[in-house]
């Protein structure tokens, strides 16, 4: 090989064409060590090609001028050397020496098309399984923001002669992706940083930093321009390099906000109502079109199983891979992160987190292979109940990440700022969550105000940490510019608590189940039993036309008499209780094994089972309840025969029924964390479940009684038309997931045998709600969300039961004494009265100075439920000054403040509060 | 409520891209990026290696250190010893400062002589001294095109290198289909300018290697900061950012063209070999030009040996310590088995390198693998050309050095059983 001879060679060609699809399409071979091109490769075979435009640049020598050919039918003639070229392409091709000496031969033809590439965005699929943006949702009919973190484009390309698997030892590719043009304007190239290729999808994948694109923004006033880049493929061998260049188009939408505090992008009608619940949570979110649900869980993470809604969002949390998740969550992160969630498509070691049904499916399946009890130990679930435990439980909640082999530790705050690599708010990452599905671009809006409810019994510190928590995770998934903007000092995104869950589902059912029209013009009672996961929540009022002023708000008022409820009481509570009901059915079995379980909230240690049971449990315990739970408890709940479990158990369980169909087998584990299998005795199941249910349907009638039998009650009642209060006036609507337990609706017709009585659901006859999407469907568990957002159209009335300080929860107990002289209960303070005026109880004890009082949340003050409190008092020694006047806390709403004074002594009515004569009731301790 | 900065907007830069996890079987890899628009005339990539690379000066004249006396002592030789330059350096020197009245007959007819590119010229021999008084000194001279004789006639004539070939008894015409060949001159070279020649002509005919290996360390990607690491060795992050995988290369290519040529000892086939690394490596040939010219100024300082070579053992890990080892005895020993980086030699066999006997034994295997070679050469001296099949060859060798080396290892382990 002689140095002459190389000389004659091109050192480089280029290509470019216009595709009428795919835009301008480039294309480079370069010789990389001086010898010169032994052929000319052309990506295509010429008669493929369609197009006006077409330019080829030929390189002699490095440096050198190119010499150009232009048009299909000079590079026709000069690559295939048509014999029929006429006389001036003969001459063309005469007249250039480098042309001259170039024969047909040394060109080299691809069979088909140039390769074609294809765009889209992945970022919401890792996410949450949803479906990737199109490339045709990218360019101008949709488009990505600026300033939201990076955003995950997946590009495959089809035809190119390559393939990184399967690559000969000297060969290697290099990729670009850059952005020379904003709109019409030309700017410094914006080059990416981050390109991946995918091995398992065939892909590459481009990690766009939205926050450079929005830098680049400030230039323009266009509020959504288009960035126009390439994307090149650069494949090296030893002698050579291929160059094959695509155009990419994104639009990319400004988040800043003008001085109105307006962006193209935020709805103004748009709001966002969130029903964070225990169990499950559903955000609905309304613009201009009908109400929709939103869902974390999209269709690529599991096919939907029976029974499963994914818009009601399981709150539960599993994490996979605390490092990356800790890396990406952690504040030091200012922007957004990016997580990937567990779904078919990603195994265990690639996946940072879950939520879901998915991770339901863990929890059912604890000893599904060997890492099952890992798995567990994965997840938190009630992430609801972190802000209302006290210090020392929330201390026992420990996450460990399925993926740490060093088996780290996550612990559980509800503080968002008091995170760190330990220590997580699970309440502000499932806000962000929420926040990144409700504000997705694929949606191409992003909203303002949120919208929480919250559980009637929360108290407000409860609820402010929820608040912050969310709001915080809330503004993590929003673009900059808007998470962070302020207007009048206050945050520009708003995180509002208003509404008792309970009041939300009024919304549900005004106008849809409870109408007023003109052949039913009069005012309509109603009541809300709303049995959720955690808690019960109800609410009492009317809905009816707006009176005098209330019409310059709405034209319907509701009117909302009292909310009531039991936080003891939940879907969840219930299953655990018929978990231990069954534990405690084996005790035999179970202590013969030495089969360590928790004690639910509330129940006594019983006879036996000693060192088994404990309060918070570990995770062999907890292990336990999870397996009984989700395998035999929530299953006997859930089913709903008439005929009653005992007759279902085969249908039930299949092959884990044994012994005559009333044992079953299961296996859990022992106090050494080895499995036992076990078979379990099931009965009495449908007594107990028709037992628990009917105390709470009936406690539900009482409350119903003492919060509707007030003065300020029957005045609005008279106002409205209705004369008095009479319960079989009320229609009573079940919301919750445990309202779909069976026994609710039937004891409740026992109870209420004259009232109308209904599950939420929509009785619109415009659709068909059996046919309609999960995604605007309403049933007993959306209300809250769904019932939230409609509450705007009316003027809602809260004042017949509060009294100034709206922000207060209602007082949750019957304070009182035994009557010395009848021994019966005198009740002092009434539960959910939240008057601040004082009252007289009885005198303080003779000889201790202590308090001899009674309370319960019971409404009924059934005897059985009382609790003596008895407290020593400050003060007491003027001996005609022993009585004690209590009233309910002014700052804490389960607590009582005291005086005493004589017997007609009552302490001022606007009595300073005293933060050392204040007493917390709990019916805890 | 408690205000945070959730993006911090004046930093776009600052944003976390995912990790690679799943580090046993990723599904994604990092690709290597381009900054460079694609159709610049002018401007090539880094890979760019030039195929004539060994023939530029440095390379030369590194290949001819070894048979060269320095121009100073030139002119102190004596009239029965053969006068030659060699290099490109030298020549230019020579023809410059040299101011005996042979060398100014050659630069005479040098100048003369039509299309003669001096910039090229990179070895004069004086074919003996004319001592008569009209100096018709005759001499050869050679660029990297031609060669030059200049016989006692006025003219100067030229051939080309592919229509020659040298032997100890002058320089012959190829014979093309005649069985004789034609003497185009009849001198006794010195046989340290035969052998500069001959590895010339190794240089002038460097081709690519059509390999179906790599070379390992070609494979080494860039590697993210390794978390374990940094968890074991408590300490900062920014202390074990790992160089870039081309750093490493750089650092590991770069000693062994020291250990090839810093004492002025480098062969072509050694070059040779290092020019195909650096194209393996994606090393630019800017690089390769700037560390020749280091070691052709005696390299790396004695006193920086044992540091640069601790440094690189540490980075490539010990997957790769034995083949770099390797690699610098094999850089460092010439055809005749000889290893000439003595201080590094030393410094190898420290005991905290671990390698002593390795060293050793290595050394002795590579002299008697060069003796192979050289039978090897002979055993294919005298068969028609036409028969050898190289591509099969190669794969016989392949394969039977592949299993040499299994039997090899296996026989270590034994030893250490």
């Amino acid at each position: 090989m002689s140095n002459e001879n190389l000389e004659k060679k091109l050192q480089k060609v280029y290509i470019e064409f216009d595709d009428p699809v795919g835009g301008l399409m480039q294309y480079q071979i370069e010789n990389l060590e001086g010898d010169g091109l032994q052929t000319i490769q052309l990506p295509f075979d010429l008669n493929t090609l369609s197009t006006n435009y077409v330019l080829m640049k030929l390189y002699d020598k490095d440096g050198a001028e190119p010499v150009i050919v232009d048009g299909l039918e000079k590079l026709k003639y000069l690559v295939l050397g048509d014999s029929s070229g006429s006389n001036s392409l003969i001459e063309w091709k005469r007249k250039d020496s480098v042309l001259d000496s170039l024969l047909p031969a040394y060109f080299e033809q691809s069979s088909g098309k140039f390769p074609t590439i294809e765009a889209s965005d992945v970022t919401e699929h890792d996410m949450f399984g949803y479906e990737p943006i199109p490339q045709s949702k990218l360019g101008d009919k949709g488009g990505i923001w600026a300033w939201h973190g990076l955003r995950k484009i997946e590009f495959k390309v089809d035809g190119l002669d390559f393939n990184e698997e399967d690559k000969a030892a000297d060969e290697e590719q290099r990729v670009s992706l850059f952005f020379f043009k904003m709109g019409r304007d030309i700017i410094d190239a914006i080059h990416v940083e981050e390109i991946r290729y995918n091995f398992r999808r065939g892909v590459y994948v481009v990690y766009l930093n939205t926050n450079r694109l929005g830098e680049e923004l400030k230039n323009t006033d266009d509020v959504q321009p288009t960035f126009s880049g390439r994307f090149r493929i650069h494949i090296y061998n030893r002698k050579f390099k291929r160059v094959y260049s695509f155009p990419v188009e994104i639009c990319v939408h400004n988040t800043e906000l003008d001085e109105d505090f307006e962006n193209h992008l935020l709805d103004e009608h748009g709001v966002v109502s969130i029903d964070f619940g225990t169990s499950s949570t559903c955000a609905a979110v309304k613009g201009t079109g009908i109400p929709e649900l939103i869902t974390l869980s999209g269709e690529g993470k599991r096919s939907a199983k029976d029974g499963d809604n994914q818009y009601e969002n399981p709150t539960n949390l599993m994490i996979y891979n605390w490092e990356e998740f800790y890396r990406q969550w952690e504040a030091a992160n200012k922007s957004c992160p990016f997580l990937v969630t567990k779904s078919d498509e990603i195994d265990d070691g690639e996946a940072d987190y879950d939520s879901g049904y998915t991770v339901d499916d863990i929890l059912k399946d604890i000893n599904s292979d060997d890492r099952g009890q890992r798995r567990v130990r994965a997840t938190i679930t009630e992430l609801k109940t972190i802000p209302a435990m006290t210090e020392e439980k929330r201390n026992q909640v420990k996450i460990r990440p399925l993926n740490d082999i060093n088996a780290k530790v996550i612990y559980v705050t509800d503080t968002f700022t008091a995170q760190d690599e330990s220590t997580l708010d699970p309440i502000a990452f499932y806000g962000y969550l929420l926040s990144r599905a409700i504000n997705n671009p694929v949606r191409q809006k992003i909203y303002r105000d949120y919208y929480v409810t919250f559980p009637v019994k929360f108290k407000k510190e409860v609820r402010e940490k929820i608040c912050n928590s969310l709001s915080y995770g809330i503004r993590r998934g929003l673009p900059y510019p808007i998470a962070n903007a302020t207007e009048d000092d206050e945050p520009f995104v708003r995180v509002i608590m208003d509404y008792e869950e309970s009041v939300a589902c009024v919304g549900a059912v005004v106008a849809n189940q409870l109408v007023i029209n003109d052949s039913s013009p009069e005012a309509k009672p109603f009541a809300i039993f709303d049995l959720g996961g955690g808690t019960l929540d109800t609410s009492y009022g009317i809905f009816r036309r707006a009176e005098g002023e209330e019409r310059g708000a709405a034209a319907y008022t509701i009117q909302i008499f009292g909310c009531g409820g039991n936080e003891r009481v939940g879907g969840e509570k219930l299953i655990h209780q018929l978990a231990y009901k069954i534990y405690l059915d084996n005790r035999e079995e179970i202590e013969n094994n030495q089969i360590p379980f928790v004690l639910p909230m509330g129940e006594k240690y019983p006879q036996g089972f000693e060192g088994l049971l404990t309060d918070f449990g570990d995770e062999i315990s907890n292990g336990n309840v999870s397996t009984l739970k989700e395998n035999l408890a929530r299953i006997l709940f859930q089913c709903a025969d008439p005929e009653g479990v005992d007759k279902r158990m085969t249908d039930l369980f299949g092959k884990n029924v044994a012994q005559d169909a009333d044992h079953c087998r299961i296996t859990l584990r022992d106090k050494s964390n080895s499995e036992i299998d076990l078979i379990l005795e099931i009965k009495d199941v449908e007594d107990f479940l028709h037992d628990k249910i009917n105390g709470i349907v009936d406690d539900f009638k009482a409350d119903m009684d003492t919060t509707c039998s007030t003065e300020k009650v029957r005045e609005a009642l008279q106002a409205a038309g209705i004369d008095g209060y009479n319960p079989e006036n009320f229609s009573i609507f079940l919301g919750g997931n445990a309202s779909k337990q069976h026994y609710v609706e039937e004891l409740m017709r026992e109870h209420f045998p004259q009232n109308r009585i209904e599950r939420i659901k929509r009785v619109s006859t415009e659709q068909d709600e059996e046919n309609l999407s999960d995604r605007y469907k309403l049933n007993s568990k959306t209300a809250v969300a769904f019932g939230q957002l409609k509450l705007e159209d009316y003027f809602v009335d809260k004042s017949t039961y509060q009294t100034g300080d709206d922000e207060r929860a209602p007082f949750p107990f019957n304070v009182g004494y035994r009557d010395p002289g009848s021994g019966q209960f005198v009740t002092v303070l009434e539960k959910n009265n939240n008057s601040l005026e004082w009252s007289r109880a009885n005198l303080i004890g003779i000889r201790d100075n202590k308090t001899n009082l009674l309370f319960t949340s019971d409404p009924k003050c059934d005897s059985g439920t009382l609790k003596p409190f008895n407290k020593k008092v400050k003060g007491g020694k003027d001996k005609k000054k022993r009585m004690l006047w209590i009233r309910v806390a002014p700052d804490a709403h389960n607590s009582i403040e005291y005086r005493l004074g004589g017997y007609e002594e009552s302490p001022a009515a606007d009595e300073p509060m005293n933060p050392d004569m204040i007493f917390e009731l709990s019916e805890e301790n | 409520m408690n205000e945070i900065n959730i993006t911090d907007k004046d930093d776009a830069a600052a944003i976390r891209y995912p990790s690679i996890k799943n580090e046993e079987n990723p599904s994604e890899r990092q690709v290597t990026l381009v900054t460079r628009d694609i159709n610049i005339p002018g401007l090539q990539e880094t890979l760019y290696f030039p195929l004539d690379f060994c023939l530029e000066d440095i390379v030369i004249d590194s290949v001819a250190k070894k048979y060269s006396t320095g121009i100073e002592f030139y002119s102190g030789l004596g009239d029965d010893e053969e006068h030659f330059l060699l290099g490109t350096a030298q020549c230019q020197k020579g023809r410059k400062f040299l101011n005996c009245p042979y060398m100014k007959k050659v630069n005479e007819k040098i100048d003369a002589a039509k299309n003669f590119d001096t910039s090229d010229l990179f070895a004069i021999y004086l074919l003996g001294l004319d001592n008569s008084n009209d100096n018709r000194q005759k001499f050869l001279a050679m660029t990297k095109k031609k060669i030059y004789i200049s016989h006692n006639t006025q003219a100067i004539e030229n051939y080309s290198y592919k229509n020659v070939r040298f032997t100890p008894d002058g320089i012959e015409l190829k014979s093309f289909g005649e069985s004789v060949s034609q003497n185009l001159l009849d001198y006794y070279f010195d046989e340290r300018f035969l052998n500069f020649v001959h590895e010339f002509m190794l240089l002038r005919c460097a081709t690519l290697v059509d390999a179906r290996e790599r070379h390992p360390f070609a494979n080494v990607f860039d590697e993210k900061f390794n978390p374990d690491m940094v968890a074991d060795m408590k300490i900062n992050v920014a202390e074990v950012e790992p160089l870039p995988a081309i750093e490493k290369r750089n650092s590991y290519l770069k000693f062994l063209v020291d250990t090839a040529a810093a004492e002025g000892y480098l062969e072509a086939r050694t070059i040779m070999r290092l020019c195909y690394l650096a194209r393996e490596f994606g090393v630019s040939a800017d690089s390769m030009r700037s560390w020749l010219k280091l070691a052709a100024n005696k390299g790396i300082p004695k006193n920086k040996l044992q540091t640069e070579l601790t440094k690189i053992l540490s980075f490539i890990g010990v997957k790769y310590k034995f083949v770099f080892i390797k690699d610098v005895l094999e850089a460092g020993t010439d055809s005749q088995g000889v290893f000439h980086r003595a201080d590094l030699l030393k410094i190898l066999k420290r005991p905290q390198f671990g390698v002593e006997k390795f060293v050793e034994n290595y050394l002795e295997f590579i002299k008697k693998s060069r003796a192979a070679e050289y039978e090897l050469q002979n055993a294919f001296q005298n068969v028609n050309p036409q028969e050898i099949c190289f591509k099969n060859l190669v794969r016989a060798q392949n394969y039977s050095n592949r299993l040499n080396l299994q039997l090899v290892s296996m026989g270590a382990m034994l030893n250490e059983q």
